[in-house]
């Protein structure tokens, strides 16, 4: 800023344009631009100001003078030329505005133009004349070099701040951001260990508390909910066995009427799909129970084939067509019981809710088994299919857990199963993970 | 012939009882792990049934001490456990059969008489209804000394009424025995008219009475 200060010594009679202002000569000072203000009020207070109102008596005059001078240097440093003369005679204070020939540019015709102040200042009896003058091309600039450094300092404040929050609240946020990833691992069927991400802001550490007793308290429940399953799938064996062997003693009475042979085959079937019911229960919760855990090499085309060998009776009684195509021969390391659950279920569907006259298709390829059949006219709801007990149709043969069963072992071996249904065909398409098997 | 019945469920061995003793064979029962032991070592048996899960003691444990003094018991495994595993478990282990709860008493009677045949006669016997006769190695069937040409489910399925004798025999449990063990079962038995038809039709063309009964909607009784 102060580089383009001219320092100028005048003599008190040269003033071009000269306009008289009266007053005080520092209040004149308003018209400058507000950096210079403040310049001129810090000077006047040390140095002006007092000299002013409280000359000190006795100085010597030298002494001032120079001081004087320095004080008003300060001026300088804001931006401004001052100058100081000895004066004979007392002059109103008075500014004007002067321009001075840019000198260095022969062409230019422009001049630049500066303002001055000049007053009589009276030292110990002593007159002096002060002219300070300014150059206003500078003004302009110096507002905008003002701005862009405001800007600049606001900038790197702003990004300051920002930076950081930013590493601020990523230290203090951590635990946080640890437990939540920690949470998401979480399987309760597994009932993994969470790690609690160590901290000593209070707010967490009570978090992680109440997170810690919540996962307990469902595990145990969760506990308490399989055992229930467990155990009264068990219990309900035993009475099915007995209800089944009393009916079929009761079958062997004579003399036996219809109405009583009617009844008795009632009270088998029911009994009889009531222990399926029960079979399939306990069998998700020994799936759960992790019970089916060794895994052998299963011949996936050869296990097929034998299932659907078994149930040759019913597709010949509904006169479904059937098409194999077998690709590959995948040996998949699995548990033997539980494979031929999971075929066995959708070859079973498959027949059960097909039409009289239908087809029943099944291709197999190196890491996928597909099992396609005709039946309803309307695609399922692949949402719900796989959840227990949900029942498309109310086909009285049917438990509504076939697919639960299904998925539940499709997720234990990470195979993906998806159903959809294309050109009429209800799709049932098993994915082999081969990490897994 | 002498049966051995270790069962802790008093209604289902009362009812196994029932059923066997219908069929002619002395029945001995044991409800507990104990005296199912002395039963087992002061005398012999025809066939053993054998829970596994008895309230002191596991029913294998009895196998396994029967197998250490060479026995030649025939044992039938009856349990809850139905996956394969348990099923080979139980027949390595010297088992000559394993049912699965909730079964069949004609299911169980067939298989009680199987076993009894096979150790009574080494494998070599026959079944003989009058004229009708079924040679259980070759697996074939002779009326009047002309074999009949059965197909493997028509031989099954008599085989079952015949072993049944007398006894009403459900269509339920003619489905469970012919779709074999651990296969899904349909509640849809219409198959077994086709088959059933067919097997009359066979030995009615080859001069046999026609003595298969059908009994209302419940199944069948082959009366000799």
């Amino acid at each position: 800023m102060p580089s383009a200060i001219s320092l100028r010594y005048r003599h008190e009679t040269s003033p071009q344009n000269h306009k008289d202002i009266p007053g005080l000569f520092f209040c004149h000072l308003t018209d400058y631009n507000p950096v210079i203000l403040c310049s001129c009020a810090a000077c006047a207070s040390a140095f002006g100001g007092q000299v002013l109102k409280n000359p000190v008596k006795g100085y010597q005059e030298q002494s001032f003078f120079h001081s004087f001078k320095a004080g008003i240097g300060h001026l300088v440093r804001a931006g401004q030329g001052h100058s100081l003369y000895s004066a004979t005679t007392a002059a109103p204070d008075s500014i004007y505005t002067g321009y001075i020939e840019k000198s260095w540019h022969k062409n230019e015709t422009d001049k630049d133009p500066y303002r001055e102040i000049a007053g009589t200042i009276s030292v110990n009896g002593q007159l002096y004349k002060l002219v300070i003058s300014s150059s206003l091309v500078e003004n302009e600039d110096l507002l905008g070099s003002i701005m862009l450094v405001q800007a600049i300092l606001l900038l790197l404040l702003m990004t300051g701040i920002l930076w950081i929050n930013r590493i601020s609240s990523k230290k203090i946020w951590k635990p946080f951001y640890g437990l939540l990833n920690n949470m998401q691992q979480y399987d309760l069927k597994k009932n993994n260990e969470i790690a609690f991400p160590e901290t000593r802001i209070s707010e967490f550490i009570e978090l992680n508390q109440v997170i810690k007793n919540l996962l307990v308290k469902n595990y145990e429940i969760y506990l308490q909910q399989k055992e229930f399953t467990e155990n009264a799938s068990h219990e309900m064996q035993t009475p099915l066995a007995i209800i089944q062997g009393q009916v079929e003693l009761l079958m062997q009475t004579s003399p036996l009427t219809e109405a009583q042979a009617n009844l008795i085959s009632e009270l088998e079937a029911s009994n009889k799909k009531l222990a399926r019911l029960n079979k399939s229960l306990l069998l998700l919760t020994r799936i759960e129970n992790n019970e089916y855990s060794p895994a052998e090499s299963v011949d996936l085309a050869g296990m097929t084939r034998k299932l659907v060998d078994s149930s040759h009776d019913f597709l010949d009684k509904k006169e479904i067509r059937l098409t194999e195509i077998f690709e590959a021969r995948p040996q998949l390391k699995v548990n033997v019981s539980l494979m031929e659950i999971l075929i066995g279920n959708l070859i079973a569907n498959a027949i059960r809710h097909n039409i009289p006259g239908g087809q029943l298709r099944i291709e197999i390829k190196e890491n996928s088994i597909e099992i396609s059949n005709t039946g309803r006219q309307k695609a399922l709801s692949p949402e719900k299919i796989f959840t227990r007990f949900y029942k498309e149709s109310s086909h009285p043969d049917s438990t509504g857990l076939g697919l639960a069963i299904v998925k539940r072992i499709c997720d234990l071996y990470a195979f993906s199963l998806q159903y959809f249904f294309k050109e009429g065909l209800h799709c049932f398409r098993v994915t082999i993970n081969r990490t897994s098997a | 012939m002498k049966i051995l019945i270790i069962e802790d469920q008093q209604e289902l061995l009362k009812s196994m009882v029932a059923y066997l003793e219908s069929e002619n064979y002395i029945c001995e029962t044991a409800s507990n792990f104990r005296a199912a032991r002395n039963k087992i070592e002061g005398f012999d048996y025809d066939c053993i049934l054998l829970d596994v899960t008895l309230p002191d003691g596991n029913g294998l444990t009895l196998l396994a001490e029967l197998k250490k003094d060479k026995k030649t018991d025939g044992v039938i495994i009856i349990s809850a456990k139905d996956s394969i595993g348990d099923r080979i478990h139980g027949l390595n282990l010297g088992a000559d059969d394993y049912l699965v709860k909730p079964f069949h008493l004609s299911e169980l009677n067939a298989r009680v008489a199987a076993v009894i045949r096979r150790r009574r006669f080494e494998g070599q016997n026959i079944l003989v209804f009058n004229d009708l006769v079924i040679d259980l190695v070759a697996k074939t069937v002779c009326i009047q000394d002309k074999p009949v040409d059965l197909t493997r489910k028509e031989y099954e399925l008599l085989l079952y009424l015949a072993s049944n004798k007398n006894k009403v025999v459900s269509r339920m449990a003619i489905a469970e025995h012919l779709s074999g063990d651990g296969a899904e079962v349909f509640d849809n038995f219409d198959f077994i008219y086709t088959h059933m038809k067919n097997l009359k039709k066979k030995l009615g063309s080859a001069g046999y009475p026609d003595n298969i009964r059908s009994l209302y909607a419940i199944g069948y009784k082959f009366e000799v």
